[in-house]
């Protein structure tokens, strides 16, 4: 079973490690290999986050920050636009939020939020795989002239700020490829809960003893790229899987654990924020998350201020919510920065069974404690033209801009080396 | 409304799987022969001339990517009839009536449902995933799950109503998965389980739903911006306008007919041929095999290669022989696929016999999926679970039958490598290697079976199991592994010393051999496939 999409000339099992050039940091050594983390249990670590939510399916993110006052919208959308009258106000006269996003409409009342207009990148590609690649890549044409090998935004970010085995993690979106290449060994879980060996059921003695041996063959393992993958999964694995039941059960103490611990929708994202939150308040050193989830891809019976888009926005919204609540309990929320986005944005018309085909520019946020500009929205006003006169909305924000100052202004890192590409188009956002 | 089906799943599936683990597969004869001379200058991983002698570790080889794994009677099969005439056999289908008959007992039909109409998402998952492990013809299920994966639908989308159209969806890719390309597009596209999934029934004339036009091309057919552009997206899309939907009040189901009155009539040009313009009315009929013989029909200019060729070869090229499958082997066969009328079964009797099958760079590893890893251990051991368990924890792995995560597929590859995935792989193999369920016992299912003596000593015992999972562990692992099956380790921790004896103290040793069995499950190697 392999992917499909391999848009360029490299299979992702071959990606070479990402080459650091020239950088002092060969001294690191094998970085992350065989680190030993911060052991859960440990006071929570004072630096800087990241928490990327990824909406997969390309949401429509007309309907998430709505024109009010833009006809086109109203007239090209007659049974799935928005009414102004049901739009949450954020203290803009053209626009408003999605009447199912308001935790995220408080936060934009208090300075925490705010929202990117027109956000793409050069030459729309309107499938989803291709579209998300060009995201998780960071890199939107080919890696050659950039004199690096093809490797996923995190992973550069991992191997140059972050190279221990919790400095970046994924939760729930398998191992995506924003992780690829890179020497770095980021943490993958599809839930905390169940990252933990089953003990046999011959009897716990046999059990221990299994590991000891299965340890034992791992440590003298050598092998070619595939099977080293492995190894170092399963290595990872056995090393952290105590702490992180550890910081699992902390978190849910009733008396010393999470204030939040059952806040939290069970929703998909729910569970997944849940686990980042544990990780961050496990003492694990993990800058950056990636965690997300799908089903934005509503061609057919969207919904307006209800229907199937609408349950998405909610369990995004009470997800959020929830986090930044728990966030706040834990005296991190201004090290904290979540971004939403997602592979594209949908048409400005809806069609025949009243959803909308793919697009291309789109509307992305940002929430966090330490939002450093005043503005609620960035990137330029989206215009009746834009909506009467094109297919989909078109972009001016490079999406990488809005990554890079998260990189480099919120996390300190080197925004340039992690987005290396000359783009296009540049814009100073300077939102954080 | 559906009873559980907990015990029902314990029962007759296990018994009947027991038999096709041991059961020799009735392959008939003959066939074969023929095809081109080796090519002496041609390097191996580039040749698809046929193996002339095909070594042990060909044949395990062959299994592994084939049939999820080693099996003796298949194994031995390959020995009597011969390799040609049991490729042969293999990509010709026998009749599986019986198998399905059990399934549909097992999982589709109840008190409740007596039709087996109105499955639930877990009965489908569970129907399909006890014939996988238990067809007499493994490669007939590895083909089936490879179109399931290119072409993805899940059954996400259905309800109650319309649950039963991916009945015949998997049935689809288990029947005909070796048969005639042309019919297998056709008939994909009409599926009613893919008409629901992408939006067929909702895509109407004057507003047209482009989610199957354009996966149709870019996943389905063509690849990614081969050859097609935005506007062929939009014509494709309504060519393939003109279903719906309705409901049956009499049967409680839902069906899908072609309306014509929501089909677009008008003149629509894709990939530069002209589908004219129909006469309105109750004449009009749909376009999808014009579709399928227009996509048919584009070749790459310069070589004049068929595109869908490439692009359908490329896929069994990824899934069965290696990742990153060279221009002249995906040329070749796309040229034989084309000139065989789009037969695929002399495609994959040419590919499986080749040099280039058994290439080093062929051999060299393909990461297991979860379905394969469990479906391969469960052969290749014959430690059974219940299926329903089993699809549990797919479920929980991202790997369950029947629900690809989306129109693309599982990711695969390395993408399956994160600690979390080996962590389930370990504890789905825990549950296989346990007793707890009884059913093993019940069945008189021991891992000492697969001793390659009674009284085979831990070495042996050892070897043997490498070979058979295909774990290829260096000296010092081996030697680690003969010293787990030496070894006794108390309550308490203490290890003691204990000279592996099946015959002396069986108990003890069948507990370590099932220990063994899931340390070699473990094993870096074993992640390949």
């Amino acid at each position: 079973m392999c992917k499909k999409h391999l848009p360029r000339s490299v299979s992702r099992r071959d990606i070479l490690r990402y080459t650091l050039a020239g950088a002092g940091l060969a001294a690191l050594g094998p970085l992350g290999r065989g680190l030993i983390p911060v052991a859960s249990g440990a006071p929570i670590a004072a630096h800087r986050r990241l928490v990327s939510l990824f909406c997969y399916g390309g949401y429509d993110g007309l309907n998430l920050l709505v024109p009010t006052t833009n006809a086109a919208y109203y007239t090209r959308r007659p049974s799935i636009a928005v009414q102004p009258a049901n739009a949450l106000d954020i203290g803009e006269a053209d626009y408003r939020l999605h009447p199912e996003l308001d935790r995220i409409a408080a936060l934009f009342g208090t300075g925490e939020a705010c929202a990117f207009r027109l956000v793409g990148y050069p030459q729309a590609n309107l499938s989803h795989f291709i579209s998300q690649d060009i995201h998780s890549w960071g890199v939107r044409g080919d890696f050659s002239p950039l004199g690096i090998d093809e490797s996923g935004w995190v992973a550069r970010y991992a191997d140059l700020h972050a190279p221990t085995p919790m400095g970046a993690a994924a939760i729930g979106v398998g191992r995506p490829l924003e992780f690829e290449g890179g020497m770095s060994n980021p943490f993958m879980a599809g839930s905390l809960a169940g990252f933990e060996f089953s003990d046999s059921s011959i009897g716990s003695s046999d059990h221990a003893h299994r590991m000891a041996t299965l340890s034992s063959v791992l440590q003298s393992y050598s092998g070619d790229t595939l099977t080293t993958e492995a190894k170092n999964a399963l290595d990872q694995g056995i090393q952290l899987s105590d702490q992180i039941q550890l910081a699992v059960s902390s978190y849910q103490d009733p008396m010393s654990g999470s204030p939040f611990s059952a806040a939290y929708p069970t929703s998909t994202p729910g569970r997944y924020l849940r686990d980042a939150a544990i990780l961050i308040r496990g003492g694990f050193e993990t800058r950056v998350f990636m965690t997300g989830f799908n089903g934005w891809d509503t061609h057919g019976s969207q919904g307006n201020e209800t229907g199937t888009m609408a349950n998405l926005i909610a369990r995004m919204d009470d997800a959020v919510g929830t986090f930044v609540d728990d966030c706040k309990d834990m005296g991190v929320w201004n090290d904290t920065l979540l971004l939403i986005s997602s592979e594209f944005g949908r048409r400005n018309f809806e069609n025949g069974s009243t959803g909308t085909d793919h697009g291309h520019g789109n509307i992305f946020f940002a929430i966090g404690g330490n939002l450093s500009g005043t503005a609620r929205l960035y990137g330029p006003d989206i215009t009746e033209a834009d909506v009467s006169g094109q297919n989909w909305l078109h972009y001016e924000v490079d999406y990488r801009d809005m990554f890079r100052e998260a990189v480099a202004n919120h996390l300190g890192g080197n925004g340039a080396a992690v987005f290396p590409e000359v783009q296009a188009i540049n814009t100073f956002l300077g939102y954080v | 409304m559906h009873t559980p089906r907990s015990l029902r799943s314990r029962c007759a599936p296990i018994g009947a799987l027991l038999v096709a683990l041991l059961v020799v597969p009735a392959c008939g004869g003959g066939g074969g022969g023929g095809g081109p001379e080796p090519s002496p200058g041609t390097p191996a991983y580039l040749s698809l001339a046929p193996k002339a002698a095909l070594t042990d570790t060909d044949v395990r080889h062959f299994l592994q990517r084939t049939h999820f794994g080693f099996s003796q009677p298949h194994y031995d099969a390959i020995g009597q009839l011969g390799f040609g005439p049991y490729v042969d056999a293999m990509t010709t289908y026998a009749d599986t009536t019986a198998l399905e008959t059990a399934a549909r007992n097992a999982y589709l039909v109840d008190a409740q449902d007596p039709t087996g109409d109105f499955p639930s998402a877990s009965d489908l998952a569970r129907w399909w995933l006890y014939m996988a492990l238990l067809n007499e013809n493994p490669f007939q299920e590895r083909m089936a799950l490879h179109w399931h994966d290119h072409f993805a639908t899940s059954t996400t989308v259905l309800d109650t109503a319309n649950s039963h159209y991916f009945i015949n969806h998997v049935t689809l890719w288990r029947h005909d998965g070796a048969s005639n390309l042309r019919d297998l597009l056709i008939t994909m596209a009409l599926d009613s389980a893919m008409l629901v999934w992408l939006d067929g029934i909702s895509n109407v004339d004057g507003a047209p739903n482009e989610n199957f036009g354009r996966e149709f091309l870019e996943l389905f057919c063509l690849g990614v911006d081969v050859e097609y552009t935005q506007q062929d997206i939009v014509e494709a899309a309504r060519a393939f306008t003109g279903f719906r939907q309705r409901f049956d009040a009499a049967t409680q189901k839902n069906f899908i007919e072609f309306d014509p009155a929501r089909h677009d009539h008008s003149a629509k040009t894709v990939l530069g041929v002209l589908i004219p313009a129909q006469t309105p009315g109750a004449g009009e009929v749909h376009e999808y095999d014009q579709m399928v013989d227009i996509v048919l029909g584009t070749n790459e200019a310069g070589t004049g290669v068929s595109r869908v060729g490439q692009w359908i070869i490329r896929s069994l090229l990824e899934g069965f022989c290696y990742e990153d499958p060279p221009q002249a082997v995906i040329d070749e066969l796309a040229n034989d696929l084309r000139a065989a009328a789009w037969d695929l079964k002399p495609v994959l009797m040419k590919l499986f016999q080749s040099e280039a099958f058994f290439s080093a760079e062929a051999q060299a590893g393909i990461v297991k999926g979860p379905i394969e890893h469990v479906v391969g251990f469960t052969r290749t051991t014959g430690l059974v679970g219940n299926p329903s368990e089993i699809d549990r924890r797919l479920q929980l792995m991202g790997n369950r039958l029947t629900q690809p995560p989306t129109v693309d597929g599982w990711p695969g590859g390395t993408q399956w490598l994160s600690a979390q995935g080996m962590l389930d792989r370990a504890n789905l193999l825990n549950y296989l290697t346990e007793q707890s369920e009884g059913l093993q016992a019940s069945l008189s299912i021991t891992a000492l079976q697969l001793l390659p003596a009674p009284d085979a000593d831990s070495t042996a015992t050892v070897d043997s199991l490498i070979t058979r999972l295909r774990v290829t562990p260096s000296d010092a692992e081996r030697t680690a592994l003969i010293t787990y099956l030496d070894t006794e380790r108390d309550n308490g921790g203490v290890v003691t010393p204990d000279l592996f004896d099946p015959v002396g103290d069986p108990t003890e040793a069948e507990n370590r051999v099932r220990g063994l069995l899931w340390i070699l499950g473990q094993h870096p190697t074993y992640q390949l496939r």
